[in-house]
């Protein structure tokens, strides 16, 4: 082979991967943010698709302001009175059944009649003191609550609070409209209750759990497509009183703040799905879980108070890393 | 003369050099860190210059930042729980400390996309 011919090869060789990386795809995801459903929206869209924000957030505000009015109105009403209830809502109060069913009864969205006692969902938090609670507790019980397709009434002086699971249906009808759009790849992160639309480029979306003892690590990371993942967990929405932390999740057997694991994460087909389990779950012992997370191929990822890792139902399927 | 010879490996070796630089430099690190501010539907962002910024006077939300190096955190904020001053340092990429009721958060971003896209908290 003559200089030429060589030089000539060679210079092949070095032009290759120029080539490759000038035809990489320059397609660029950019994420915007927007504050509802008492959480921060992070909406991750392909740059040719940025547009659909403003009207994404426009949705999900009405939508929000429709459940949000609804809840309201429920808990200012007097007893017996009738408050009308759109399709929204009834969907929403039969899932608010079969969660209450699947969790035999520990899970029961009345149970706001209690936690809000204690100040929960936006605070300020406080103890209240037994009497308070007694008094209330009768009232508690979702079988108090009478409704239709129409209307409902309630029988009880109760609160009604559907946020377990309704930031996740927002977040679902959100994607809904997005597909509406012709948008194939995107991701709606409700303050860590996220859906992952198809592919990020040419790989699934990556997400990450997060780790309440370290910052810097992580429980696990998961690759999602057409996805989502919801965590409940013990160390963000919580107060301490004498020692005693008391998180936002009520048993509505006992009427007492439940403290079980640091936090629980759920992979699930819709949000409402993995935002609602992930509560329910929490509510549950580890056999229970599994033999429920069984039964709906929910694949699940237990952190406990002794910072164990427990991973059922093909977690590990999903996992990245860990 | 008998091929190759020391100067024609030599070349070889430095254009393999060469050709594979634009591959790895793409590979390379998430990139230069930027530091946001995301208040109401707005994000704005703010050079790492050490000191606290009190966000009253331009943005009109009652928080104050400190920023040192290359990571910020809300250090006041008449907001209930406080939840945005507990997260302490926002450091990492993407991550974020959130004051809800003022519709503020401090975050991080990088030039390049990293690896992960988003955390489940």
């Amino acid at each position: 082979m003559g200089i030429s011919a060589k030089i000539t090869a060679l210079l092949f060789v070095v032009l290759i991967p120029f080539v490759i990386s000038g035809c990489r795809d320059k397609e660029q995801y950019n994420t915007r943010s927007f504050y509802e459903m008492g959480t921060i929206v992070n909406v991750t869209l392909s740059n040719k698709d940025d547009s659909i924000i403003n009207q994404l957030n426009k949705r999900m505000k009405s939508w929000e302001n429709e459940i949000s009015g609804f809840a309201e109105k429920v808990n200012n009403a007097e007893p017996g009175k009738s408050i009308s209830v759109s399709g929204i809502i009834y969907s929403l109060l039969q899932k608010a059944e079969y969660y209450k069913n699947l969790s035999n009864d520990k899970f029961d969205i009345t149970v706001a009649t209690i936690s809000s006692l204690y100040g929960f969902p936006e605070g300020p938090f406080r103890v209240p003191d037994n009497e308070t609670i007694q008094k209330n507790s009768d009232d508690v019980g979702f079988s108090n609550l009478v409704f239709d397709k129409k209307v409902l009434t309630k029988k009880t002086d109760l609160k009604i609070d559907m946020g377990a699971y309704a930031k996740g249906y927002i977040v679902d009808k959100g994607i809904e409209f997005l597909k509406s759009e012709e948008i194939k790849s995107a991701m709606i992160n409700a303050g860590g209750d996220l859906y992952a639309l198809g592919n990020k480029k040419n790989r699934k979306w990556h997400i990450a759990i997060k780790n309440p003892d370290n910052k810097k690590k992580f429980l696990s990371i998961i690759a999602l497509k057409n996805k989502a993942v919801a965590t409940s967990g013990n160390y963000e929405r919580y107060f301490e009183k004498n020692g005693r932390r008391y998180t936002h999740i009520f048993n509505a057997l006992t009427l007492q703040s439940v403290n079980n694991y640091k936090s629980i994460s759920v992979i699930a087909d819709t949000v409402e799905k993995s935002d609602g389990l992930a509560t329910v779950y929490y509510l549950m012992n580890i056999e229970k879980m599994r033999e429920t997370c069984r039964k709906l191929k929910t694949p699940l990822l237990v952190y406990t108070k002794k910072s164990e890792k427990i991973k059922l139902c093909g977690w590990q399927e999903y996992e990245i890393s860990n | 003369m008998k091929y190759p010879t020391k100067t024609d490996l030599l070349v070889i070796v430095i254009l393999i050099a060469v050709s594979l630089y634009p591959i790895l430099a793409q590979n390379d690190s998430a990139g230069k860190k930027k530091l946001f501010l995301l208040i109401g539907q707005k994000q704005y962002e703010i050079p790492f210059k050490d000191g606290t910024i009190d966000l009253n006077n331009k943005y009109d939300v009652n928080m104050i930042l400190q920023i040192e190096g290359e990571k910020a955190r809300f250090i006041e904020s008449d907001c209930p729980n406080k939840l945005c001053i507990k997260y302490g340092w926002v450091n990492n990429c993407g991550e974020m400390a959130v004051c809800v009721p003022n519709k503020t958060a401090v975050q991080i971003k990088c030039e390049k996309d990293g690896n992960i896209d988003a955390i489940s908290r």
